[in-house]
């Protein structure tokens, strides 16, 4: 096995609140990504996706604190100095966020946008690093690259923008992408292309990616492994072609019921009562439990530990009992 | 015994009928020849890439925006042209209703679900006493009905929405986009409520989404929508299973399912 | 106690140190003006010649002025004439401005275009200017004064509050409140005007302590309060103690304006929820935000609403 690209060990974020008090974001998270993959991390609103990946880029809340570890090819990340930060912010992740619009400076032109890192860090020359960057555009399926270069973020779509900014992120050629809800915003035909670029992108350049969305069918096409989070916590990890047969936790299951299907009508989606919760919201035990169908008085106690169960891992202490249970009923 | 009694019943005919529906912003030309129909009891999908027209649609039906030509008739009364006073406007309320995307923004701030769902009874002269039963009915504790929205979650700020929209009893509801801002098991349980609700007072639904698997859950017809025309209309089962248009079948293949694949 | 604790602390909240403090001297001075007869020591224009400029003293708390007038009970009473004033101004203008605003926000277009075009005229127009020239028509006064004040004071108002109300006005909640059959009264009364109060409240505010200074710089030049009646424009302009060194008569009435126009713009702008003016916050300004930090925070409630 080789070593791997980034490791988060017991991962928690805790951001201090107004009146003195602490709130805990994210807790325990463990994680791994080898060179080249491509992780999903899959949650409702508040679970703590985005969290992960701030703490990852140290782009914190100012209130906020990390513990645990953040590797990032054996180099410790929480510990890095400023100019480290910045060698690993500039060559080491690139970041695609939702809302390209957000990102991107409105006023300057979309070539200025995609050499300015270039020039300025890398020290290459603008003519040379224009050359790049309409390379990298047709590379993400933009046609005529030489006129975008020379228009404004409004003059284009969403789904243009969101090339552009994947494309300023490899022209940065980052070991690591995050991309963060990167089709959320746009139409589902737009978003079939704009994850084939990420996808070919970085099998083509052997970049890992961590790939962040609601939508748990999109995760299990783009990824490999896809992780689940529920209130700050991961509550299961497997490969993304076992999962939907393979789902374990009362939470994946629920969330697999909850969506419909394009398919075929379900005479009644099995929606999973109550609303997410965030970590600090969550009490002693698990934090599923107020939702959960199998929940009993031990769940509330204490935390359930992530344990390997059929190929993947699990966070619930009744995991057991829940699959014998449903094998039977399957049977 | 219920509160949306008086929703939706309404004998044969068509709920919604457009006819050669166009709406120009200057030299943008929105919707091109639109003709649909929502049978009484029915549920239309209306499915369209971004900018394709189906919230002018909506705002259209429901007199925020006038049409350029063509005409609309709800429960078989034009309203192709503005209301003329305050009868008819609370007369086609009372007609056609509707749940915006935003939970957030489509709620007044200073306003409990109760007050609201209360002012629009009073509104319309139904008894205050339907309030509590509206509510009920949306699947909102007694805490939550009295909260500001700013202390709702997406979902039930959007369940307080629909319950403003059904005090008013309409034979017709709108959906623009109203579960799509929704986390996916807030989603579910919204998705089964407008389930209900419709099968227990016939309700005929316009559902405007970008979801196909969202309108096949809650549609029996729906309207394919590109650049402000049809693409292609029919039974939901038909037209997705067994799409006649090249742009249904790359809608439908963009869909994220058990075995897609990544490819453009 | 413990209840009124509870409200101090949630008033503190609201408001901030620098709010709280300011509604508390407020809330001081308008007390005393009001009960200007019960709480001054002396009448205010009792003069008695022997105590000309006399120093504080058991019988002048504060001292006395030119012709022995007992200076804290002319303070007391001059913010009867100094509040009366920016109040029936502010009252006015906002009785016009208010309707005009929510008509512009409300119809928009040339509705909109035309009324935001006659603010922007009386804008440029400065309201001093406007006060003296109705001063020279009409004579000196504090009604014309007050006229030609609340006209100026108009757009200053009026602009704030149909910004606030057009943010409403493109909410979907207004459209669901149309869609519903309610009328454009009702919806912009109960609704919009409701949920813009603390813009309102602000904004008069700050408008009541510009308009105190504006009447304040009138009446020391003569045009606006006449001399006899204590307020405190007048009483700055007592040149004659000024002549003679006797500065606290002077300085006293004025400290008290500045005071006040100071503790209205500071409640003024934590009402309708900025900050006060940079220059009374304690540290350094707030940096921009750096984008990554603050923009990673994305939302589902955009999905959908793209390109
Ligand atoms: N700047 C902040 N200060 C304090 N708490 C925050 C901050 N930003 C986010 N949170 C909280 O952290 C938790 C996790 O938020 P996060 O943004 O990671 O969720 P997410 O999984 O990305 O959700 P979404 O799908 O809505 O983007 C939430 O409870 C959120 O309210
Ligand atoms: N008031 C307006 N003035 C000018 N153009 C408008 C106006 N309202 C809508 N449009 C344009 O009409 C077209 C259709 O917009 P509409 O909002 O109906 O699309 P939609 O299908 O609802 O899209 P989405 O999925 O993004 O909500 C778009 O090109 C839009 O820019
Ligand atoms: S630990 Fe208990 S409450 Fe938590 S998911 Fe498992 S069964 Fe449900
Ligand atoms: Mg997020
Ligand atoms: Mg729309």
């Amino acid at each position: 096995m080789t070593a791997p690209l980034l490791e988060l060990s017991g991962l928690t974020v805790d951001v201090a609140t107004d009146d003195g008090g602490a709130r805990t974001l994210l807790e325990g998270v463990d994680l791994t990504l080898a060179p080249g993959e491509a992780l999903g991390l899959v949650g409702e609103s508040g679970s703590g996706k985005s969290m992960t990946m701030r703490a990852v880029t140290r782009l914190l809340p100012r209130a906020a604190s990390a513990t645990g570890a953040i590797r990032f090819e054996g180099a410790d990340v929480l510990g890095m100095n400023a100019g480290e930060l910045r060698r690993y912010r500039d060559r080491g992740v690139g970041l695609v966020f939702q809302d390209p619009r957000a990102h991107i400076n409105p006023t300057r032109r979309i070539g200025a946008f995609l050499v300015e890192a270039l020039v300025r860090s890398r020290g290459v020359g603008r003519r040379e690093a224009l050359a790049r960057a309409a390379a990298v555009l047709a590379e993400v399926g933009i046609d005529d690259p030489q006129r975008r270069l020379g228009q404004y973020p409004h003059e284009v779509s969403g789904g243009m923008l969101q090339r552009v900014m994947i494309a300023s992120v490899l022209l940065a050629e980052p070991r690591l992408i995050l991309a963060d809800e990167p089709t959320t915003a746009l139409d589902v035909t737009i978003q079939r292309e704009v994850v084939a670029i990420l996808d070919r992108m970085r099998r083509e350049r052997g970049m890992g990616m961590v790939f962040i969305t609601h939508d748990l069918d999109l995760a299990l096409a783009v990824c490999g492994r896809v992780a689940v989070m529920y209130a700050g916590r991961i509550v299961e990890l497997r490969s993304a072609d076992t999962l939907h047969e393979r789902a374990a936790h009362p939470y994946t299951l629920g969330l697999l019921g909850s969506r419909p299907s394009v398919d075929a009508r379900a005479e009644r989606l099995t929606a999973i009562p109550g609303r997410p919760v965030s970590a600090f919201e969550s009490g002693p035990g698990c934090a599923f439990a107020p939702r959960c169908s199998f929940a009993t008085a031990g769940c509330e106690s204490a935390p359930p530990p992530l344990a390997d169960f059929d190929g993947g891992v699990v966070r619930c202490a009744r995991v057991q009992e829940i699959h014998a249970a449903r094998m039977e009923t399957k049977a | 015994m219920n509160a949306v009694v008086g929703c939706g019943v309404l004998e044969g005919g068509n709920a919604v009928e457009a006819r050669g529906l166009n709406k120009h912003f200057k030299a943008h030309h929105a919707v091109v020849d639109l003709d649909f129909d929502v049978p009484a009891g029915g549920s239309l999908g209306i499915v369209g890439e971004s900018g394709s027209g189906k919230t002018t649609i909506a705002r259209m039906l429901v007199g925020l925006e006038r049409p350029s030509g063509g005409t609309i008739a709800v429960t078989g009364r034009d309203r192709s042209r503005p209301a003329r006073g305050a009868k008819e406007r609370g007369r086609r309320a009372r007609e056609l209703q509707i749940v915006f995307q935003d939970p957030y923004t489509s709620l007044d701030p200073s306003q409990s679900a109760r007050a609201a769902v209360e002012e629009v009874l009073r509104h319309h002269r139904r008894p205050l006493a339907l309030a509590q039963e509206l509510v009920d009915q949306v699947g909102l504790t007694e805490r939550q009905s009295r909260a500001r929205p700013r202390d709702l979650s997406g979902g039930q700020r959007q369940r307080v929405a629909i319950a403003r929209a059904l005090a008013a009893a309409p034979k017709v509801l709108i959906l623009d986009e109203a579960v799509s801002a929704l986390d996916v098991s807030i989603q579910a349980q919204v998705l089964n409520l407008l389930a209900d609700i419709r099968a227990e007072t016939g309700i005929a639904y316009l559902l405007i989404s970008h979801d196909l698997a969202v309108v096949r859950q809650l549609c029996d017809t729906v309207l394919v929508l590109r650049r402000g025309r049809v693409v292609e209309q029919g039974e939901c089962d038909r037209v997705l299973d067994d799409p006649a248009e090249d742009y249904t079948r790359a809608l439908r293949e963009a869909v994220p399912v058990p075995g897609w694949t990544v490819g453009g | 106690m413990n209840r009124m604790k509870f409200t101090w602390t949630r008033l503190n909240k609201a408001l901030g140190r620098s709010g709280t403090l300011s509604l508390a001297f407020l809330t001081v001075v308008v007390l005393a003006a009001v009960l200007a007869p019960l709480v001054a020591p002396a009448d205010p224009n009792q003069s008695s010649l022997l105590d000309a400029y006399a120093g504080p003293s058991g019988a002048h708390l504060l001292g006395a002025d030119g012709i022995g007038r007992d200076l804290l009970s002319r303070l007391i009473f001059g913010a009867r004439t100094s509040l009366l004033g920016p109040a029936l101004v502010v009252g006015v203008s906002l009785l016009l401005g208010i309707p005009l605003a929510l008509l512009a926000s409300w119809y928009g277009g040339w509705v909109d275009g035309v009324i935001a075009r006659v603010f922007d005229l009386v804008y440029a127009l400065p309201g001093l200017l406007l006060a003296v020239l109705t001063v020279a028509l009409f004579g000196p006064g504090l009604t014309p004064a007050v006229v030609a004040l609340s006209i100026a004071y108009i757009p200053f108002l009026a602009r704030i509050v149909r910004a606030a109300a057009r943010q409403q006005r493109v909410s979907p909640y207004v459209d669901a409140l149309a869609v519903q059959g309610f009328g454009v009264l009702r919806i912009t009364v109960r609704h919009i005007l409701r949920n813009i109060v603390p813009v309102v409240v602000g904004q008069a505010a700050i408008a009541f302590g510009y308009a105190l200074l504006d009447l304040a710089s009138l009446s020391y030049l003569g045009l606006a309060v006449q001399a006899p009646t204590s307020d405190w424009g007048v009483m700055v302009s007592d040149s004659d103690a000024l002549l003679k060194g006797y500065w606290f008569q002077v300085t006293a009435p004025g400290v008290l304006i500045v005071l006040t126009v100071l503790a209205l713009t500071v409640l003024g702008a934590r009402i309708s929820g900025e900050k006060p003016p940079g220059y009374l916050r304690r540290g350094r300004p707030a940096r921009a935000a750096s984008a990554p930090v603050d923009a990673a925070g994305n939302d589902r409630t955009t999905v959908g609403a793209a390109a």
